[in-house]
């Protein structure tokens, strides 16, 4: 039995008739749906307010012309206390023809510190583990001489840093007019300050500049 | 427990229909009609299929991509999202439905042709796993890959099940009733 004629018997099988009210239906559940998530935007965002005003001394939130959109710049101190697996992982990717480009910074093997995705607004912050600081974490790729890059495609960045007790964490996050996060500077540094990784995320373009004490690839 | 950052811009406002529903719409009405046929495969239960079909795509519409590499890549995605959620239900149903007369796609009608319903009843009694596979390659058309990328299989995989499958389809075809 060939495909042709697979084909001809699947195309015999029975099929209801389609219910006209499918699409006005499934259209009232996708406005249904924006509503709830509306609601939820707005606790989040009245969590979001309290935490920056924490943190304003540290943390800068910039807001920008550059097409609607936003760009958030934050330094964080993240306690790595409590993981079996010692350091913070970084694990970043581009988007592929089956799924949205990402970046995860995670302590251990899956706690995640600080998550995003290209394809969800906002980004995700584990506010247990990481609070605000005031340290000067550079942008810069100065004593970094690991350079990785990846394109479109299934390749990522996966990389082991190995700091101890606490990790500076600077992220310069773009958002566009709807919130996506559509780059990403993400700076990892010891609790003294020392580089240790920098890493530049874009939907379709993943950079890392590794440091002897983050080894990946 | 983690903060959800917010967005930078308001949300849009949830009553009136947006762009993202209306690509989203699109997108669903180019492949609607072979995946009701899918998800009427895999389910069995004829009365299920627009059912299944809603919650797979408030599910899809929760993980829309802002971008698709191509139409291909398009439909395996949708197609893996509606697979998904037409397993689960099986799952869900399957200790109600284990017996293949309860099958509500196998039920006759008086005025369908016995030739349908021993297409029906051989097709319902292949396992699940090779009505995916013949599904996909032999009535939404998909080649090895998009097939494997859908069920999460290596392409040999995709390869050897559908020459069982098909062969198991035959025979039961020749059975006669489809109880082989």
């Amino acid at each position: 039995m060939g495909e042709r004629d697979v084909r001809d018997l699947l195309e015999r099988l029975d099929l209801p008739p389609e219910d006209p009210d499918f699409f006005p239906s499934l259209r009232e559940r996708l406005r249904a749906r924006d509503r709830s998530a509306a609601r939820r935007w707005r606790v989040a965002a009245v969590a979001l307010a309290a935490v920056a005003t924490a943190a304003v001394a540290a943390a800068a939130v910039v807001a920008t012309a550059r097409g609607g959109g936003s760009v958030l710049d934050r330094t964080l101190s993240c306690t790595l206390a409590g993981s079996a697996v010692p350091g913070v992982g970084v694990d970043a990717w581009p988007r592929n023809g089956y799924a949205d480009g990402g970046l995860r910074i995670f302590a251990g093997s899956r706690d995640s510190l600080l998550r995003l995705a290209g394809s969800v607004p906002g980004f995700s912050l584990d506010a247990t583990r990481c609070r605000s600081a005031s340290a000067d974490v550079s942008l810069d790729v100065a004593g970094l001489d690991d350079f990785h890059v990846v394109g479109l495609g299934f390749d990522r960045v996966v990389a082991r840093c190995l700091p101890s007790g606490r990790v500076l964490l600077r992220m310069q996050l773009g958002l566009d007019p709807a919130g996506h996060p559509d780059r990403a500077t993400v700076a990892l540094a010891g609790a003294d300050g020392t580089p240790l990784g920098l890493f530049r995320w874009q939907p379709s373009l993943v950079r890392a500049w590794l440091g002897p004490d983050c080894p990946g690839g | 427990m983690s903060v959800e950052a917010a967005r930078a811009a308001a949300p849009p406002e949830a009553d009136a229909p947006t762009d993202e529903h209306e690509r989203f719409e699109r997108l669903v009405r180019r492949h609607h009609p072979r995946l009701r046929r899918v998800v009427a495969g895999i389910v069995g239960d004829r009365h299920r299929v627009d059912d299944v079909l809603q919650e797979a795509y408030l599910k899809a519409y929760r993980k829309l991509p802002r971008r698709f590499a191509n139409e291909a890549h398009e439909a395996v995605w949708l197609v893996r999202v509606v697979h998904r959620c037409a397993l689960d239900e099986l799952r869900r149903t399957k200790r109600r439905r284990e017996e293949l007369g309860e099958l509500g796609h196998l039920r006759a009608v008086p005025d369908e042709r016995s030739a349908r319903l021993d297409v029906d009843a051989a097709f319902a009694r292949l396992a699940v796993g090779d009505r995916s596979v013949l599904l996909l390659v032999d009535l939404l058309g998909f080649d090895y890959e998009g097939a494997a990328a859908v069920l999460r299989v290596p392409r040999g995989t995709v390869a050897s099940r559908l020459n069982a499958a098909r062969r198991r389809f035959r025979e039961l075809l020749e059975a006669g009733d489809g109880r082989a």
